[in-house]
């Protein structure tokens, strides 16, 4: 198989794997997704030389990139934004909880927003992505030793974050809706 | 005590069963994306102009130019092997019909039969294609797709070329080679829960102009705030339902709020049918021919054409991109 094929194949079959990929770690930021997957192949498209087999965490690998490139950008645009003045536009998250915060487990995704960017994304690589240690390490350019430790950190950390909450709230957590997150505290009143 | 990370697992916010980013064949925007970086390959140095336009309007225009081996094939005339199609022509007259005038007959028609978009459609369609690292010519097809209640259907395409009914087929098979008019070139049945499993816009269309904006740019990005965008949305959508009255008002009215939508003239499209023709020209290049019946404001035809030429690949300007004519 040449190296084009090769690539056509891994987009045919890793398009939406990688487009989920994106999706999650842009949050409800759902319109940027396909411009930020557009750029994961494009980048992949001019490395395919490199492209290895398996080619998917590889490819979760130039993503990751892509998105600190898109993330920095967002960064920039705010920055510029918040010196004109448009303090609407660049203000943190409304209060209004989004439809997803009523969904069981948004407690879950709480307990891993606390998180360390470095421990959410080695437990959403294992989960989400269901991929391997070996996978893991090609993801974060790692060895297989340091992703094991990074995981096994990252989960005693998430593990105390879950039962922090349990602690706090434990009424919001027996139930199916769970909590929105501090700003749906306050606006309750709860501490 | 529950794992850590299964109930990470759980709260994933991203499913692959359900929702836009679900495992399923490339849809036509995903295509799109894989065929610029094939024509990248074939043309480093070459302007990509017309490939922002359309998803099948990327695709190479190889076909143009293409020569085909005998290779064991059927024998084809110089006269089969000529894939692309002319552009349909219009003509201006003092008949002609303003799309606000066609969008509100649309709606008037809307008030006196209402009725129901339904799954499926059923088209005549033709594009360029191109498969990467290979020559390749696309047929032109008539495809023809059903969907029960419970989710089963079926899918049959065959090769047809309303120019020339009755006559050999030009066929995308590797060497290409002709085919007889109507050859089954796909026949599939669906298991029942199929609809919606693997296709886009699998709910039920809105009513209402705004509401029906909204739901086709949930399913492409921009086709809200891009003409081009819409005509493109409105394409794939209209390829898997057949639209009621209701929905047909409503595409056409918001086709008459089109900016840049021009009147072009009466046209007679590939089967045979009278419309009335709008331009619309794409900011980063092509124009779209939208055909609509001025009775009720039924879309009949969609085609692309190039705008400037692109001598590599012998294409000239005017000449046509892709077609879709609504048979249903």
């Amino acid at each position: 198989m040449s190296t084009d094929e090769a690539f056509d194949a891994a987009y045919r079959e890793h398009y939406w794997a990688v487009s989920r990929f994106v999706a999650r770690r842009l949050g409800d930021q759902t319109a940027d997704v396909e411009e930020v997957v557009a750029e994961v192949f494009a980048v992949a498209w001019r490395r395919r030389a490199e492209l290895p087999d398996p080619p998917l965490p590889w490819l979760y690998g130039v993503a990751r990139h892509c998105l600190a490139n898109t993330v920095r950008g967002r960064g920039r645009y705010r920055r510029l934004l918040a010196r004109l003045g448009h303090h609407e536009m660049t203000r943190g998250p409304r209060t209004v909880p989004a439809p997803d915060a009523e969904r069981p487990g948004s407690w879950v995704l709480e307990a891993l927003a606390r998180l360390g960017e470095a421990d959410q994304e080695v437990l959403r690589l294992t989960t989400w992505e269901e991929l391997s240690l070996d996978e893991v390490s090609t993801v974060l350019g790692c060895g297989r030793s340091a992703a094991a430790m990074r995981l096994h950190r990252a989960r005693r950390r998430l593990r105390t974050e879950i039962d922090r909450l349990r602690r706090t709230d434990p009424v919001a957590l027996g139930c199916a809706s769970g909590t929105t997150g501090n700003t749906a505290s306050d606006k309750d009143g709860r501490p | 005590m529950t794992d850590e990370l299964e109930l990470l697992r759980d709260a994933d916010p991203v499913s692959a069963e359900t929702g836009p980013w679900r495992d399923r064949p490339l849809d036509a925007r995903a295509e799109l994306l894989l065929r610029r970086l094939g024509l990248q390959r074939r043309r480093r140095t070459v302007r990509l102009r017309l490939l922002a336009i359309e998803a099948v309007a990327a695709a190479a225009v190889l076909a143009l130019a293409l020569t085909v081996p005998g290779g064991g094939a059927p024998a084809a005339t110089a006269a089969d092997l000529v894939a692309a199609p002319r552009p349909l022509v219009a003509h201006a007259s003092r008949a002609d019909v303003p799309l606000a005038e066609i969008a509100r007959r649309a709606r008037a028609a809307a008030k006196e039969t209402p009725g129901k978009s339904v799954m499926g459609s059923h088209v005549q369609s033709w594009s360029m294609g191109m498969e990467p690292g290979k020559d390749t010519v696309t047929t032109p097809v008539e495809s023809l797709t059903r969907w029960n209640a419970d989710g089963s259907g079926s899918r049959l395409e065959v090769a047809t070329d309303p120019r020339y009914p009755g006559r050999p087929v030009i066929d995308d098979s590797t060497p290409p080679r002709t085919v007889h008019d109507g050859k089954v070139l796909r026949r599939e049945n669906y298991p029942k829960g199929t609809y919606g499993a693997n296709q886009d816009y699998f709910e039920a269309p809105p009513t209402g102009v705004a509401e029906l904006r909204s739901y086709l740019a949930a399913w492409l990005p921009g086709a809200d705030k891009d003409p081009a965008s819409l005509l493109s949305a409105v394409q794939s959508f209209q390829s898997v339902w057949t639209l009621g009255p209701r929905q047909i008002a409503d595409i056409a009215t918001l086709l008459s709020r089109v900016e840049g939508m021009r009147p072009a003239g009466r046209v007679t499209d590939r089967l045979g049918r009278e419309g009335q023709g709008f331009r619309l020209s794409a900011e980063s290049g092509g124009r779209y021919l939208v055909v609509l019946d001025p009775d009720d404001g039924r879309l009949l035809d969609l085609e692309l054409t190039a705008t400037r030429a692109e001598p590599e690949y012998r294409l000239k300007a005017g000449d046509v991109l892709f077609y879709t004519a609504w048979r249903g």
